[in-house]
C-alpha cells in the first residue's frame, strides 16, 4: 500500500471513529446495548479492521490488527510480541490501552483502571463505559 | 479457671509434614510517571507519556501477572496469598508505608515473589533486607539479574527462575525445608537422649540440628511409653507415673480400635504367619504411640530398639516397633528404626520430595568376590537359604548393594496409591512383633533414590540405584531386604563411610530435587 493510500485510510478511520463517538454522545445516558455497536465500530476503525472480524475479545481485536499490519499470523505475533518497553508491556497491551484512553478522552470520561482492566470483551467495556455516561 | 491455665494444656494434635504448604506472597511493584516527559529511561510519544497511560498499562500487566500467579504453581506445594500491588512514581521514594504494606502478611509468608512494571529494584532490595525472608522473581529483562545479586551481596536468600518448572522445583524444595523446620520428633529414650547404643552414627548433637534446621524433639522415657501401652481407663494406675490423672494409657475403646486395625491388617494380607493376638499386641503399641504423638503434637517418631531390647521389656510386652515405623511412614509420618535421626530426617526429605513412603535399612555393598556375595549376613539375621537363593538370582551382577530391615511399605509407589501385596511375619522367632514382608523382586528394574545426613548435619548423601532383587519375604527378623545396583559400589561405600549405616530410600528418580533441596538447606551434597 502506498504512503498516500495509508494516509487516506487513516483519515477515513479517524472520520469513522469520530462519528461513532458523536453517535454515543448524542444519546442521553445510553445503555450498554446502545453503546456497544458504536464502541465496536470505533475500535474496528482505530484498529483498521473491517466487519469481517468476528471476535469480541478486546486483545484479540488488537492482535488481528497488529498481525494484519505486519502481515504475520496471530500465532507468530504471540511468539514475537515481547515487551519493548521498560514496563514489560507487549504491543497488544500498549495499543489497547492507548485506544481505550483515546476513546474515553473523546467521550470526556475517566474509567477506573481496575474496572477497565477487568473488561475482556467489547461488550464488557461497553457496559463499563455506559455507566460513566 | 484462668483461660491461660486452660490453654496451657491445649494441643493442636499432629500436623503432618506432607500437608505443609509454602506460603508465597506475590508483590507487584508498578511505576507511573506523574509528569509528561521523554528521556533516556522513558520512551514513547504523545499519550504514551501520560500518567493515565502508565496506570492503564500497570493495571493490565498486574492483571495478567496475577492470573498467572494463581495457576502456575503446584497447589500441592504452594499456597499463593492474595497479591499486593505497590505504586511508585518517578521520584522513586521508598516510604515506610510502602514497606509496611509489602510486609503486611509477613507472619504467614514464607517467600516473597516479585514482579515489576519498570524499575523498582532499590525498593525490593531494601524490603528484602528488612523482612528477613527469601525473595524470588521470574527471570525478566533485567530486574532479576539486578535485584538478585544485590540481595545476595547483602546476605538475603533469593532466587530467580528461568521458567515455571524451575520455580516449581524451587518452591517444592523450599516447602520441604519449611516442613523440616516444623518437624517435631517423638524420641523414645532409655539412657541417652542424643544417640542410641546401636546408632552412634546419628547426629552428634540434636541441639545443633534444632538450631540448624528448626526441627524439634520431644523425649519420652521408654518405660513410661511401655506402661502407657497397658490398657487402663484409669491413668492414675500407671506404674511409671503413679497417681497422675493425665497419663496416656490406652483405654479399652482405643484397644478395640487397635484390634480392628489388626484385623484389617490381617484381612488385607496375602498371607499371615502369626497368631492374631500377637498382631493385636503389635497394634497395641502402635495405637499407644499415636496417642502420645498426638498429645505431644509430634509428626515424626524414632525409638532405640536395641537399647529397649536390652531391658527385656520388648520380650515381655511381645511387640516390636517395626510395624509402627511401616504404618507411620505409610501415613506420611517419618519414622526411623534405632533412634537413627539422620536417617529419620533423610526419610522425611525423601518422603516429602517424592510423596512416597520411604524404606530404611542397614545398607551394605555386596560385591561378588571369589564366587560369593560378600558382606551379606548369613545366619540369624538373614536366613542362609534365602541368601543362597538370592545369590543365584543375582548371578554375576556387579555394583550390587543391599538394604535390609523389616520396615517395608505397602505403598512404595506413593501415598494414596493402590496397596501392593504383602504378607505378615513375626520379627521374633518366638512369634511376636508383626512385620510387613514385601517382595522387592516384584519391582526389579525400578529406580530408587536414597539419602542420608552425615553425623555433623552438614552433608547430605544423595544416591540413585536400580532394584535388582529381594530377600526375606518368607523369613522373620530384620531379614527383609532389597538388592539394588548403583553405578559404582566401591565409590558408594567410600561415600557411605562419611554418613552412616541406614540409608532410607524411595521409589523414583528424585536426584535433581534432592540435590536442590540439599543446597537450599545449606548442606554439602555428595552424590553417588
Amino acid at each position: 500500500m502506498s504512503y498516500l493510500n495509508v494516509l487516506k485510510r487513516l483519515k477515513a478511520a479517524d472520520e469513522v471513529s469520530a462519528a461513532e463517538v458523536k453517535a454515543i454522545l448524542s444519546m442521553d445516558h445510553p445503555s450498554e446495548g446502545q453503546v456497544y455497536p458504536h464502541l465496536r465500530g470505533y475500535l474496528l476503525s482505530r484498529f483498521l479492521l473491517d466487519d469481517s472480524v468476528q471476535t469480541d475479545d478486546l486483545k484479540k481485536l488488537v492482535s488481528s490488527s497488529i498481525s494484519k499490519s505486519l502481515e504475520i499470523s496471530e500465532g507468530d505475533l504471540d511468539v514475537t510480541d515481547l515487551s519493548d518497553r521498560c514496563i514489560s508491556a507487549p504491543s497488544v497491551e500498549t495499543k489497547l490501552a492507548l485506544a481505550m484512553l483515546k476513546f474515553e478522552e473523546a467521550l470526556g470520561i475517566k474509567v477506573d483502571v481496575m474496572e477497565r482492566v477487568n473488561c475482556v470483551t467489547v461488550a464488557d467495556y461497553a457496559g463499563v463505559v455506559s455507566r460513566y455516561l | 479457671m484462668d483461660p491461660r491455665v486452660e490453654n496451657a494444656m491445649m494441643t493442636t494434635g499432629m500436623k503432618k509434614a506432607i500437608d505443609v504448604k509454602l506460603n508465597v506472597q506475590p508483590i507487584f511493584v508498578a511505576l507511573y510517571h506523574e509528569h509528561v516527559f521523554e528521556g533516556p529511561c522513558r520512551f514513547g510519544a504523545g499519550d504514551e507519556l501520560k500518567k493515565e497511560y502508565d496506570l492503564a498499562l500497570d493495571a493490565m500487566i498486574y492483571d495478567r501477572t496475577k492470573e498467572a500467579w494463581a495457576t502456575m504453581f503446584d497447589p500441592q506445594n504452594v499456597n499463593v496469598l492474595e497479591p499486593i500491588i505497590i505504586y511508585r512514581d518517578e521520584t522513586f521514594l521508598t516510604t515506610d508505608w510502602m514497606l509496611e504494606e509489602m510486609g503486611k502478611t509477613s507472619k504467614e509468608t514464607d517467600v516473597y515473589l516479585f514482579a515489576t512494571a519498570s524499575r523498582p529494584y532499590d525498593l525490593i532490595v531494601e524490603f528484602a533486607q528488612r523482612i528477613g525472608k527469601p525473595i524470588c522473581m521470574m527471570q525478566d529483562c533485567c530486574g532479576s539479574s539486578i535485584v538478585i545479586p544485590a540481595c545476595r551481596a547483602r546476605g538475603v536468600e533469593c532466587y530467580a527462575f528461568t521458567d515455571v518448572e524451575d520455580a516449581n522445583l524451587t518452591f517444592s524444595v523450599l516447602r520441604v525445608r519449611k516442613a523440616l523446620s516444623e518437624l517435631k520428633v517423638l524420641a523414645v529414650v532409655r539412657n541417652n537422649s542424643n544417640v542410641s547404643i546401636s546408632a552412634p552414627d546419628s547426629f552428634v548433637s540434636l541441639e545443633d540440628v534444632t538450631m540448624k534446621f528448626g526441627a524439634r524433639f520431644r523425649f519420652i522415657n521408654v518405660h513410661e511409653l511401655m506402661d502407657y501401652s497397658h490398657v487402663n481407663n484409669d491413668s492414675t494406675q500407671n506404674y511409671t507415673t503413679p497417681g497422675r490423672h493425665d497419663g496416656m494409657n490406652i483405654t479399652e475403646e482405643e484397644m478395640k480400635e487397635a484390634e480392628a486395625m489388626a484385623d484389617e491388617f490381617i484381612a488385607k494380607a496375602d498371607e499371615c504367619h502369626m497368631e492374631r493376638d500377637m498382631v493385636v499386641n503389635t497394634f497395641r503399641i502402635y495405637r499407644t504411640i499415636q496417642k502420645v504423638m498426638n498429645a505431644y503434637e509430634c509428626n515424626a517418631f524414632t525409638a532405640p530398639c536395641p537399647d529397649v531390647c536390652a531391658t527385656r521389656r520388648i520380650n515381655e510386652e511381645k511387640f516390636t516397633f517395626c510395624l509402627t515405623h511401616t504404618l507411620n511412614n505409610e501415613n506420611g509420618i517419618p519414622s526411623a528404626c534405632e533412634y537413627d535421626v539422620p536417617a529419620l530426617f533423610a526419610a522425611m526429605l525423601l518422603q516429602n520430595v517424592s510423596r512416597c513412603p520411604s524404606y530404611q535399612g542397614n545398607t551394605i555393598t555386596a560385591p561378588k568376590i571369589g564366587g560369593i556375595r560378600q558382606f551379606v549376613p548369613r545366619g540369624a539375621l538373614l536366613n542362609i537359604e534365602s541368601v543362597q537363593k538370592a545369590d543365584v538370582e543375582l548371578g554375576d551382577l556387579e555394583n550390587v548393594c543391599l538394604t535390609f530391615h523389616a520396615v517395608p511399605t505397602r505403598f512404595p509407589k506413593g501415598f494414596g496409591t493402590e496397596m501392593e501385596p504383602y504378607s505378615i511375619r513375626s520379627f521374633a522367632h518366638s512369634g511376636f512383633g508383626a512385620t510387613v514382608r514385601y517382595d522387592f523382586k516384584r519391582d526389579i528394574g525400578q529406580t530408587i533414590t536414597m539419602a542420608r545426613f552425615d553425623p555433623t548435619g552438614t552433608k547430605l548423601l544423595v544416591a540413585k540405584g536400580t532394584i535388582c532383587g529381594g530377600v526375606g519375604y518368607g523369613d522373620r527378623n530384620c531379614s527383609e531386604g532389597v538388592f539394588f545396583q548403583v553405578e559404582n559400589s566401591s565409590d558408594f561405600f567410600q561415600k557411605q563411610l562419611n554418613f552412616g549405616n541406614h540409608i532410607p530410600l524411595v521409589y523414583g528418580d528424585w536426584m535433581k530435587e534432592m540435590i536442590r533441596l540439599g543446597e537450599v538447606l545449606g548442606l554439602e551434597v555428595i552424590t553417588a
